[in-house]
């Protein structure tokens, strides 16, 4: 009888090299890549985040793609508010209710994640290392980047052209999956 | 039943499904450790191939190998980058697939692919990357990977990290383990190498 893995937490890493983070700026959508190498139920997903400036509330949205081609493709989406009121910057966002209940096929997706700080610039990815200059977009299939646009809503598809590769965009952030 | 609790135990939930064959799984890329863990620019010996593991989880095509790479300054330098991909059996590694690209960078921090000799979907399982840099001049060039360990004794029963104690200019078709130097710093660095589909 074949056994088949399910994986309870899909973990990037958890790690906080990166002294300040990476910037997010506010109303950008952050693009991140990852393998999944087996199935995990996609409806707990958490990413550690220092606010830009104490006592704000920020709205984070975030969708699930896929690539197909060279268009991410919108396939599950969820939002949280968070109020960062007690005085720490940090905290691990945690978004868990999914437009719908699906599982995560082994294969390579990514995550879009947009931050939205009334009043404020908005704030840090607490990221495990710094992030580069890359003078050159990446010659394979899309790893990361941010959208070019500014938007306050997920786009349900993007053509990678729009995706901003170079400069300081070498993300790659705490991304946790769980089940 | 001790079984499964040690599969659960690492994290892994079993689910007892069909014995229909799985699907084929093709990644968009694999590298051979996540980019968010590069902590370092490392140099490179002129012409001294090194040799560095790569796990393939899932199926791969071998269409873009990269690495990313740093030059410091403003004089434009030229370099012969080749990349291999072996196989390891018994103690010797065979060239399975290749790669090579001559560049010429001026400054700052790029990524660099190379043009693949043929197609391959690479399947699951250990592999070993191959990298050698040439350079007429200047050996300024740095590459993205990972501190090096100077290990002072060699693994045995594994090979891991090393590089060859011959001087070469292309890749070679198969190696012997015993021709690699596998101790010291020189021998453990470690580049990041990503390979795209």
């Amino acid at each position: 009888m074949a056994i088949q893995a399910k994986l309870q937490f899909n973990q990037g890493n958890l790690h906080a090299g990166s002294a300040n983070g990476i910037s997010m700026s506010n109303g950008t959508m952050h693009i991140f890549g990852f393998n999944v190498l087996n199935s995990i139920s996609f409806n707990n997903v958490m990413f550690p985040f220092r606010a830009g400036t104490s006592n704000v509330s920020s709205t984070f949205l975030m969708g699930l793609y896929s690539l197909t081609g060279s268009t991410l493709t919108l396939v599950n989406s969820g939002s949280n508010s968070f109020g960062f009121t007690d005085g720490n910057p940090r905290h691990l966002i945690q978004i868990t209710s999914m437009s719908t209940t699906s599982n995560i096929t082994p294969g390579s997706w990514y995550i879009g994640i947009i931050g939205l700080t009334s009043g404020a610039s908005g704030g840090f990815f607490v990221a495990p290392n710094q992030s580069y200059n890359i003078s050159n977009n990446f010659p394979g299939k899309l790893l990361f980047g941010r959208y070019s646009a500014s938007t306050t809503v997920l786009p349900s598809s993007i053509n990678t052209t729009d995706v901003t590769q170079t400069g300081n965009s070498f993300y790659n952030i705490n991304i946790i999956i769980t089940a | 039943m001790a079984i499964l609790g040690m599969i659960k135990a690492a994290g892994i939930i079993p689910v007892f499904g069909s014995t229909s064959a799985a699907p084929e799984i093709f990644l968009n890329w694999v590298d051979n450790s996540p980019l968010f863990k590069v902590s370092t620019w490392n140099a490179y010996s002129n012409a001294t191939i090194s040799f560095n593991p790569i796990f393939v989880p899932h199926k791969v095509s071998f269409n873009v190998p990269a690495i990313l790479v740093s030059v410091p300054g403003s004089t434009a330098r030229t370099f012969s980058i080749s990349l291999g991909l072996y196989s390891l059996t018994g103690s010797t590694l065979s060239l399975a697939n290749s790669a090579s690209q001559t560049i010429t960078i001026t400054s700052g921090i790029s990524w660099v692919s190379f043009v693949t000799s043929a197609t391959q979907a690479i399947s699951t399982g250990q592999w070993y990357i191959g990298l050698g840099i040439r350079s007429a001049g200047t050996s300024n060039l740095s590459i993205a990977g990972f501190s090096s360990v100077g290990i002072g004794n060699n693994p045995t029963d594994v090979l891991l990290n090393a590089r060859m104690t011959a001087s070469s200019t292309a890749m070679p078709g198969s190696i012997n383990t015993t021709a690699l130097d596998l101790s010291g710093t020189d021998a453990n660095r470690q580049p990041y190498v990503i390979i795209s589909a």
